[in-house]
Protein backbone atom coordinates (compact mmCIF):
# COMPACT_ATOMS: atom_id res chain seq x y z
CA UNK A 1 0.00 0.00 0.00
CA UNK A 2 1.07 3.67 -0.46
CA UNK A 3 2.14 6.19 1.48
CA UNK A 4 -1.06 8.12 3.12
CA UNK A 5 -0.96 11.85 3.64
CA UNK A 6 -2.30 11.86 7.03
CA UNK A 7 -4.64 14.96 8.15
CA UNK A 8 -5.57 14.99 12.16
CA UNK A 9 -7.37 18.26 11.99
CA UNK A 10 -7.58 20.44 14.90
CA UNK A 11 -9.84 17.73 17.46
CA UNK A 12 -7.09 15.43 16.87
CA UNK A 13 -4.53 17.93 18.19
CA UNK A 14 -6.48 18.27 21.48
CA UNK A 15 -9.80 16.75 22.69
CA UNK A 16 -9.66 13.60 20.80
CA UNK A 17 -5.97 13.20 21.29
CA UNK A 18 -7.00 9.50 21.76
CA UNK A 19 -8.34 9.04 18.61
CA UNK A 20 -4.52 10.33 17.25
CA UNK A 21 -2.67 8.54 19.45
CA UNK A 22 -5.15 4.88 18.59
CA UNK A 23 -5.18 5.43 14.84
CA UNK A 24 -1.54 5.71 14.83
CA UNK A 25 -0.78 3.26 16.29
CA UNK A 26 -3.35 0.63 14.68
CA UNK A 27 -1.99 2.16 11.55
CA UNK A 28 1.93 1.52 12.34
CA UNK A 29 1.13 -1.98 13.46
CA UNK A 30 -1.10 -2.57 10.14
CA UNK A 31 2.00 -1.46 8.21
CA UNK A 32 0.24 1.02 6.50
CA UNK A 33 2.92 4.15 6.04
CA UNK A 34 1.45 7.68 6.62
CA UNK A 35 2.86 10.93 6.75
CA UNK A 36 1.56 14.37 8.01
CA UNK A 37 0.33 16.98 5.59
CA UNK A 38 3.41 19.45 5.80
CA UNK A 39 1.91 22.92 7.86
CA UNK A 40 -1.64 21.51 7.76
CA UNK A 41 -4.37 24.07 8.57
CA UNK A 42 -8.24 23.94 9.82
CA UNK A 43 -10.48 22.79 7.36
CA UNK A 44 -13.13 25.71 8.56
CA UNK A 45 -15.68 23.13 9.78
CA UNK A 46 -18.88 24.59 9.14
CA UNK A 47 -18.29 27.99 10.71
CA UNK A 48 -16.14 29.09 7.45
CA UNK A 49 -19.03 29.33 5.25
CA UNK A 50 -20.84 31.61 7.64
CA UNK A 51 -18.73 33.97 6.43
CA UNK A 52 -17.64 32.90 2.34
CA UNK A 53 -18.36 30.13 0.40
CA UNK A 54 -14.75 30.88 -1.14
CA UNK A 55 -13.42 30.99 2.10
CA UNK A 56 -14.39 27.43 2.97
CA UNK A 57 -13.45 25.93 -0.10
CA UNK A 58 -9.99 27.95 -0.13
CA UNK A 59 -9.09 26.57 3.29
CA UNK A 60 -10.11 23.09 2.33
CA UNK A 61 -8.24 23.36 -0.89
CA UNK A 62 -5.11 24.42 0.90
CA UNK A 63 -4.96 21.27 2.20
CA UNK A 64 -5.28 18.93 -0.43
CA UNK A 65 -2.49 21.00 -1.90
CA UNK A 66 -0.07 20.41 0.66
CA UNK A 67 -0.87 16.71 1.37
CA UNK A 68 -0.52 16.08 -2.71
CA UNK A 69 2.78 16.74 -1.89
CA UNK A 70 3.26 13.35 -0.11
CA UNK A 71 0.55 11.56 -1.28
CA UNK A 72 -2.44 10.57 -3.80
CA UNK A 73 -4.57 9.93 -0.48
CA UNK A 74 -5.67 11.72 2.15
CA UNK A 75 -7.06 10.49 5.28
CA UNK A 76 -9.16 12.30 7.41
CA UNK A 77 -10.09 10.98 10.57
CA UNK A 78 -12.76 13.32 11.85
CA UNK A 79 -15.97 13.54 9.52
CA UNK A 80 -16.29 17.21 10.12
CA UNK A 81 -12.98 17.52 8.25
CA UNK A 82 -13.74 14.71 5.81
CA UNK A 83 -16.88 16.66 4.76
CA UNK A 84 -15.10 19.70 3.90
CA UNK A 85 -12.09 18.48 2.46
CA UNK A 86 -14.75 16.30 -0.23
CA UNK A 87 -16.66 18.85 -0.82
CA UNK A 88 -13.77 21.56 -1.41
CA UNK A 89 -12.61 18.85 -4.15
CA UNK A 90 -16.06 18.63 -5.21
CA UNK A 91 -16.30 22.35 -5.46
CA UNK A 92 -12.62 22.25 -7.67
CA UNK A 93 -13.63 19.79 -10.17
CA UNK A 94 -17.13 20.67 -10.62
CA UNK A 95 -17.15 24.90 -10.26
CA UNK A 96 -14.97 26.58 -13.06
CA UNK A 97 -15.76 29.61 -11.74
CA UNK A 98 -14.57 28.76 -8.37
CA UNK A 99 -11.58 27.18 -9.24
CA UNK A 100 -10.56 30.15 -10.77
CA UNK A 101 -10.76 32.07 -8.00
CA UNK A 102 -9.27 29.32 -5.57
CA UNK A 103 -6.55 29.31 -7.89
CA UNK A 104 -5.95 32.96 -8.73
CA UNK A 105 -6.38 33.32 -4.34
CA UNK A 106 -3.76 30.55 -3.90
CA UNK A 107 -1.45 32.09 -6.75
CA UNK A 108 -0.62 28.57 -7.95
CA UNK A 109 -2.75 25.84 -10.41
CA UNK A 110 -4.72 23.36 -9.00
CA UNK A 111 -3.47 20.47 -10.73
CA UNK A 112 -4.97 17.09 -9.71
CA UNK A 113 -6.00 16.97 -6.19
CA UNK A 114 -5.60 13.55 -3.94
CA UNK A 115 -8.48 11.55 -2.97
CA UNK A 116 -10.35 12.18 0.42
CA UNK A 117 -10.83 9.45 2.78
CA UNK A 118 -11.92 9.12 6.02
CA UNK A 119 -10.29 7.00 8.60
CA UNK A 120 -12.87 4.16 9.00
CA UNK A 121 -13.13 3.84 5.41
CA UNK A 122 -9.77 3.44 5.04
CA UNK A 123 -9.79 0.13 7.84
CA UNK A 124 -12.91 -1.34 6.54
CA UNK A 125 -11.60 -2.49 2.95
CA UNK A 126 -11.87 -6.21 2.72
CA UNK A 127 -7.77 -6.29 2.55
CA UNK A 128 -7.06 -4.30 5.91
CA UNK A 129 -10.00 -6.40 7.74
CA UNK A 130 -8.66 -9.14 6.62
CA UNK A 131 -5.02 -7.88 7.83
CA UNK A 132 -6.61 -7.51 11.53
CA UNK A 133 -8.20 -10.63 11.77
CA UNK A 134 -4.94 -11.79 11.07
CA UNK A 135 -2.94 -9.50 13.30
CA UNK A 136 -5.79 -10.09 16.17
CA UNK A 137 -4.45 -11.41 19.74
CA UNK A 138 -7.66 -10.70 21.21
CA UNK A 139 -11.23 -11.13 20.54
CA UNK A 140 -13.84 -8.69 21.67
CA UNK A 141 -16.23 -11.99 22.00
CA UNK A 142 -19.13 -11.05 23.97
CA UNK A 143 -18.83 -7.43 24.00
CA UNK A 144 -22.22 -5.71 22.27
CA UNK A 145 -21.30 -2.69 20.76
CA UNK A 146 -23.59 -0.38 19.39
CA UNK A 147 -22.55 1.43 16.32
CA UNK A 148 -23.23 5.17 16.13
CA UNK A 149 -22.57 6.94 13.01
CA UNK A 150 -23.82 10.20 13.72
CA UNK A 151 -25.94 12.14 11.25
CA UNK A 152 -22.94 14.05 9.56
CA UNK A 153 -21.49 10.41 8.28
CA UNK A 154 -24.57 8.80 6.84
CA UNK A 155 -26.67 11.96 5.77
CA UNK A 156 -24.25 14.49 3.50
CA UNK A 157 -25.35 14.02 0.37
CA UNK A 158 -24.00 12.10 -2.16
CA UNK A 159 -20.97 11.48 -3.11
CA UNK A 160 -19.76 12.49 0.12
CA UNK A 161 -21.01 9.32 2.22
CA UNK A 162 -19.22 6.14 1.72
CA UNK A 163 -21.69 4.22 3.17
CA UNK A 164 -25.67 3.65 2.71
CA UNK A 165 -27.18 6.55 4.14
CA UNK A 166 -30.47 5.50 5.90
CA UNK A 167 -28.65 1.91 7.36
CA UNK A 168 -24.43 2.36 7.19
CA UNK A 169 -22.98 -1.00 7.98
CA UNK A 170 -19.00 0.34 8.08
CA UNK A 171 -18.65 0.12 12.18
CA UNK A 172 -20.96 -3.49 12.19
CA UNK A 173 -18.87 -5.09 9.51
CA UNK A 174 -15.75 -3.95 11.87
CA UNK A 175 -17.02 -5.31 15.12
CA UNK A 176 -17.96 -8.15 13.80
CA UNK A 177 -14.43 -8.76 12.53
CA UNK A 178 -13.38 -7.66 15.90
CA UNK A 179 -15.10 -11.00 17.88
CA UNK A 180 -17.98 -8.37 19.42
CA UNK A 181 -21.59 -8.20 18.44
CA UNK A 182 -23.33 -5.65 16.38
CA UNK A 183 -26.64 -4.36 17.72
CA UNK A 184 -28.78 -3.67 15.14
CA UNK A 185 -30.68 -0.72 16.64
CA UNK A 186 -32.33 2.31 15.86
CA UNK A 187 -30.62 5.23 16.90
CA UNK A 188 -27.65 4.70 14.60
CA UNK A 189 -27.46 8.40 12.32
CA UNK A 190 -29.58 10.40 14.89
CA UNK A 191 -27.36 13.67 15.90
CA UNK A 192 -25.59 13.87 19.13
CA UNK A 193 -26.12 17.91 18.56
CA UNK A 194 -22.73 19.06 17.30
CA UNK A 195 -21.22 21.99 17.97
CA UNK A 196 -24.83 22.47 19.50
CA UNK A 197 -23.05 21.50 22.65
CA UNK A 198 -21.39 24.67 23.37
CA UNK A 199 -24.21 27.23 23.24
CA UNK A 200 -27.35 25.52 23.27
CA UNK A 201 -26.75 22.52 25.94
CA UNK A 202 -30.12 21.72 26.64
CA UNK A 203 -30.29 20.84 22.90
CA UNK A 204 -27.26 18.67 23.02
CA UNK A 205 -28.07 17.60 26.07
CA UNK A 206 -31.39 16.34 25.11
CA UNK A 207 -29.91 14.61 21.75
CA UNK A 208 -27.23 12.59 23.84
CA UNK A 209 -29.96 12.12 26.94
CA UNK A 210 -32.28 10.01 24.14
CA UNK A 211 -28.94 8.14 22.08
CA UNK A 212 -27.70 6.76 25.61
CA UNK A 213 -31.60 5.84 26.81
CA UNK A 214 -32.11 3.95 23.53
CA UNK A 215 -28.83 1.98 23.78
CA UNK A 216 -29.05 1.30 27.12
CA UNK A 217 -32.59 0.42 26.15
CA UNK A 218 -30.91 -1.87 23.56
CA UNK A 219 -28.59 -3.78 26.14
CA UNK A 220 -25.57 -2.10 24.84
CA UNK A 221 -22.33 -2.63 26.81
CA UNK A 222 -20.60 0.56 25.05
CA UNK A 223 -20.95 2.54 22.35
CA UNK A 224 -18.54 2.92 19.09
CA UNK A 225 -18.12 5.86 17.39
CA UNK A 226 -15.81 7.71 14.31
CA UNK A 227 -15.97 11.37 15.07
CA UNK A 228 -14.38 13.13 17.69
CA UNK A 229 -17.42 15.72 18.17
CA UNK A 230 -20.01 13.24 18.59
CA UNK A 231 -17.27 11.20 21.12
CA UNK A 232 -17.12 14.82 23.36
CA UNK A 233 -20.72 14.96 23.18
CA UNK A 234 -21.75 11.43 24.23
CA UNK A 235 -18.98 11.23 26.45
CA UNK A 236 -18.70 14.58 28.34
CA UNK A 237 -22.51 15.31 28.11
CA UNK A 238 -23.14 12.17 30.27
CA UNK A 239 -21.24 13.29 33.28
CA UNK A 240 -23.68 16.42 33.19
CA UNK A 241 -27.00 14.67 32.63
CA UNK A 242 -26.13 11.94 35.23
CA UNK A 243 -24.51 14.22 37.61
CA UNK A 244 -23.60 11.17 40.41
CA UNK A 245 -25.52 8.16 39.16
CA UNK A 246 -23.33 6.09 37.08
CA UNK A 247 -25.91 3.07 36.31
CA UNK A 248 -27.17 5.11 33.52
CA UNK A 249 -23.69 5.31 31.91
CA UNK A 250 -22.48 3.52 28.91
CA UNK A 251 -18.49 4.12 27.61
CA UNK A 252 -18.09 5.40 24.41
CA UNK A 253 -15.06 4.08 22.09
CA UNK A 254 -13.32 5.27 19.16
CA UNK A 255 -13.22 2.63 16.45
CA UNK A 256 -9.53 2.72 16.65
CA UNK A 257 -9.75 2.23 19.84
CA UNK A 258 -11.31 -1.31 19.53
CA UNK A 259 -9.20 -2.21 16.83
CA UNK A 260 -6.11 -1.04 19.05
CA UNK A 261 -7.56 -3.39 21.84
CA UNK A 262 -8.52 -6.39 19.47
CA UNK A 263 -4.46 -5.99 18.14
CA UNK A 264 -3.09 -6.32 21.84
CA UNK A 265 -2.52 -2.64 22.69
CA UNK A 266 -2.42 -1.91 26.11
CA UNK A 267 -5.76 -0.12 27.10
CA UNK A 268 -3.15 2.83 28.67
CA UNK A 269 -1.33 3.58 25.69
CA UNK A 270 -4.87 3.92 23.48
CA UNK A 271 -5.99 6.65 25.73
CA UNK A 272 -8.95 4.86 27.46
CA UNK A 273 -7.92 6.74 30.58
CA UNK A 274 -9.00 10.12 29.24
CA UNK A 275 -12.70 9.20 29.06
CA UNK A 276 -15.41 10.91 31.16
CA UNK A 277 -17.01 7.34 31.69
CA UNK A 278 -15.10 5.25 32.56
CA UNK A 279 -14.47 2.03 30.07
CA UNK A 280 -13.52 -0.65 33.02
CA UNK A 281 -17.43 -2.23 32.58
CA UNK A 282 -17.01 -3.13 28.75
CA UNK A 283 -13.75 -3.86 28.82
CA UNK A 284 -14.38 -6.45 31.44
CA UNK A 285 -16.70 -8.48 29.72
CA UNK A 286 -14.65 -8.75 27.09
CA UNK A 287 -11.84 -9.46 29.57
CA UNK A 288 -9.31 -6.83 29.16
CA UNK A 289 -7.55 -6.22 32.84
CA UNK A 290 -8.18 -1.99 32.90
CA UNK B 1 -34.39 29.48 -8.29
CA UNK B 2 -34.77 26.30 -6.66
CA UNK B 3 -37.05 26.60 -3.90
CA UNK B 4 -39.71 27.06 -6.89
CA UNK B 5 -39.52 23.25 -6.73
CA UNK B 6 -40.19 22.75 -3.30
CA UNK B 7 -44.14 21.43 -2.79
CA UNK B 8 -44.15 21.34 1.28
CA UNK B 9 -44.07 17.67 1.55
CA UNK B 10 -42.17 18.54 5.21
CA UNK B 11 -39.32 15.50 4.60
CA UNK B 12 -36.79 17.84 5.46
CA UNK B 13 -38.12 18.78 8.72
CA UNK B 14 -38.90 15.54 9.68
CA UNK B 15 -34.89 14.62 8.97
CA UNK B 16 -34.18 17.17 10.99
CA UNK B 17 -32.18 16.54 14.19
CA UNK B 18 -32.73 19.65 15.76
CA UNK B 19 -36.21 21.00 14.05
CA UNK B 20 -38.11 19.88 17.74
CA UNK B 21 -35.76 23.43 18.94
CA UNK B 22 -36.29 25.39 16.25
CA UNK B 23 -38.86 28.48 16.21
CA UNK B 24 -39.10 28.10 12.02
CA UNK B 25 -38.85 24.84 10.16
CA UNK B 26 -36.82 23.42 7.37
CA UNK B 27 -39.97 23.16 5.08
CA UNK B 28 -41.06 26.69 6.08
CA UNK B 29 -37.80 28.21 5.91
CA UNK B 30 -38.42 26.90 2.02
CA UNK B 31 -42.19 28.42 2.04
CA UNK B 32 -40.89 31.88 3.19
CA UNK B 33 -38.76 32.05 0.74
CA UNK B 34 -40.96 30.90 -1.86
CA UNK B 35 -43.00 33.96 -0.48
CA UNK B 36 -40.01 36.20 -0.84
CA UNK B 37 -40.66 36.75 2.93
CA UNK B 38 -36.66 36.81 3.50
CA UNK B 39 -37.10 38.96 6.62
CA UNK B 40 -38.37 36.14 8.74
CA UNK B 41 -35.59 33.91 7.69
CA UNK B 42 -32.66 35.55 8.93
CA UNK B 43 -33.96 36.84 12.03
CA UNK B 44 -34.76 33.33 12.86
CA UNK B 45 -32.97 31.55 15.15
CA UNK B 46 -33.38 27.89 13.26
CA UNK B 47 -30.90 29.12 10.74
CA UNK B 48 -27.94 29.26 13.44
CA UNK B 49 -29.77 26.01 15.21
CA UNK B 50 -29.02 23.98 11.66
CA UNK B 51 -25.63 21.89 12.34
CA UNK B 52 -25.06 21.09 8.94
CA UNK B 53 -25.73 17.90 8.62
CA UNK B 54 -27.06 17.50 5.68
CA UNK B 55 -29.96 15.27 6.44
CA UNK B 56 -32.60 17.98 4.81
CA UNK B 57 -30.10 18.33 1.56
CA UNK B 58 -30.08 14.52 1.02
CA UNK B 59 -33.70 13.84 1.51
CA UNK B 60 -35.43 16.33 -0.31
CA UNK B 61 -36.86 15.18 -3.17
CA UNK B 62 -36.23 18.09 -5.42
CA UNK B 63 -32.60 17.82 -5.02
CA UNK B 64 -33.06 21.90 -3.13
CA UNK B 65 -30.22 22.07 -1.19
CA UNK B 66 -31.50 23.45 1.99
CA UNK B 67 -28.10 23.60 4.32
CA UNK B 68 -26.36 24.83 1.78
CA UNK B 69 -28.96 27.79 1.55
CA UNK B 70 -28.75 27.93 5.12
CA UNK B 71 -25.21 28.65 4.74
CA UNK B 72 -25.57 31.32 2.22
CA UNK B 73 -28.33 33.33 4.33
CA UNK B 74 -26.05 32.95 7.15
CA UNK B 75 -23.43 35.13 5.88
CA UNK B 76 -25.70 38.01 5.49
CA UNK B 77 -27.89 37.03 8.72
CA UNK B 78 -24.92 37.17 10.85
CA UNK B 79 -24.85 40.82 11.24
CA UNK B 80 -28.60 41.82 11.97
CA UNK B 81 -28.97 43.20 15.21
CA UNK B 82 -32.76 41.94 15.61
CA UNK B 83 -31.00 38.00 15.24
CA UNK B 84 -32.11 36.15 18.43
CA UNK B 85 -29.01 33.95 18.32
CA UNK B 86 -26.04 35.68 19.93
CA UNK B 87 -24.40 32.67 20.69
CA UNK B 88 -24.11 30.59 18.31
CA UNK B 89 -23.42 33.43 16.14
CA UNK B 90 -20.46 34.32 18.66
CA UNK B 91 -19.41 30.90 17.97
CA UNK B 92 -18.98 30.76 14.72
CA UNK B 93 -17.21 34.03 15.21
CA UNK B 94 -15.02 33.06 17.39
CA UNK B 95 -14.29 29.39 15.68
CA UNK B 96 -13.19 31.90 12.71
CA UNK B 97 -10.96 34.19 14.27
CA UNK B 98 -8.74 31.80 15.66
CA UNK B 99 -8.68 30.34 12.28
CA UNK B 100 -7.42 33.69 11.23
CA UNK B 101 -4.59 33.89 13.64
CA UNK B 102 -3.29 30.51 14.06
CA UNK B 103 -4.10 28.67 10.65
CA UNK B 104 -5.43 26.04 13.06
CA UNK B 105 -8.46 25.86 16.14
CA UNK B 106 -7.52 26.78 19.66
CA UNK B 107 -9.87 25.69 21.32
CA UNK B 108 -8.73 26.59 25.09
CA UNK B 109 -9.41 30.24 23.50
CA UNK B 110 -12.79 29.38 21.81
CA UNK B 111 -13.84 27.63 24.82
CA UNK B 112 -13.29 30.67 27.50
CA UNK B 113 -14.78 33.14 24.85
CA UNK B 114 -17.74 31.02 24.49
CA UNK B 115 -17.86 30.32 28.16
CA UNK B 116 -17.42 33.22 29.08
CA UNK B 117 -20.70 34.80 27.28
CA UNK B 118 -22.29 32.21 29.02
CA UNK B 119 -23.89 31.02 32.56
CA UNK B 120 -22.03 28.90 34.92
CA UNK B 121 -23.11 25.59 33.85
CA UNK B 122 -20.99 24.43 31.58
CA UNK B 123 -17.48 25.77 33.40
CA UNK B 124 -17.85 22.60 35.27
CA UNK B 125 -16.30 20.41 32.69
CA UNK B 126 -12.94 22.87 32.38
CA UNK B 127 -11.38 21.16 34.59
CA UNK B 128 -12.03 17.40 33.88
CA UNK B 129 -11.42 17.97 30.62
CA UNK B 130 -7.77 19.84 31.19
CA UNK B 131 -7.03 17.18 34.23
CA UNK B 132 -7.96 14.22 31.46
CA UNK B 133 -5.40 16.56 28.67
CA UNK B 134 -8.02 17.50 26.16
CA UNK B 135 -7.13 21.11 26.37
CA UNK B 136 -4.06 21.91 25.77
CA UNK B 137 -2.55 25.36 27.05
CA UNK B 138 -0.50 26.23 24.16
CA UNK B 139 -1.73 26.81 20.69
CA UNK B 140 -1.58 24.56 17.89
CA UNK B 141 0.03 26.92 14.72
CA UNK B 142 -0.08 26.42 11.38
CA UNK B 143 3.58 27.89 10.21
CA UNK B 144 1.54 29.67 6.88
CA UNK B 145 -0.42 31.18 9.34
CA UNK B 146 0.20 34.70 7.46
CA UNK B 147 -1.36 33.00 4.34
CA UNK B 148 -4.40 32.24 5.41
CA UNK B 149 -5.18 35.51 7.64
CA UNK B 150 -4.64 36.28 3.95
CA UNK B 151 -7.72 34.35 2.94
CA UNK B 152 -9.68 36.00 5.82
CA UNK B 153 -8.71 39.37 5.13
CA UNK B 154 -10.61 38.90 1.21
CA UNK B 155 -13.21 37.57 3.02
CA UNK B 156 -13.85 40.30 5.78
CA UNK B 157 -13.72 42.98 2.41
CA UNK B 158 -16.22 41.40 0.21
CA UNK B 159 -18.62 41.34 3.42
CA UNK B 160 -18.45 45.06 3.18
CA UNK B 161 -14.91 45.41 5.60
CA UNK B 162 -16.42 44.09 9.01
CA UNK B 163 -14.49 42.14 11.30
CA UNK B 164 -15.46 39.29 13.82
Amino acid sequence: MPKIAYYPGCSLHSTAGEYNQSLLLVLERLGIGYEEVPDWNCCGADSAGTVDSQLAVTLAVRNLVQAKRVSDIVLAPCVHCYERLTKGKEQIENNPHMRQNVAAEMGQELEELPSVEHALELLTTPDVLDKIQHYAKKSLSGLKVASYYGCLFAKTPKPFHFDEPDNPETLDRLIQTLGGEALSWPYKTECCGGNLSLTRADVAEKRVGRIVSVALEWEADCLVVACPLCHANLDLRQMQLWDKKTENRIPIFYFSQLIGLALGFDPEILGLRKHFVSPGSALAIAGIHF
Amino acid sequence: MEVASCGQCGKCSASCPVSFAMDILPHQIVHLLQLEAQQAVVTSESLWLCIQCGSCSSTCPHGIDLAGMIQELRTVAQYRPEVKAGDQIRFHQSFLRSIEHNGRVYDTALLVRTLRAQGKKNWKLVWPAFARGKIRIWPSRAESRLEIKGYFKRAWLKLGGKHA
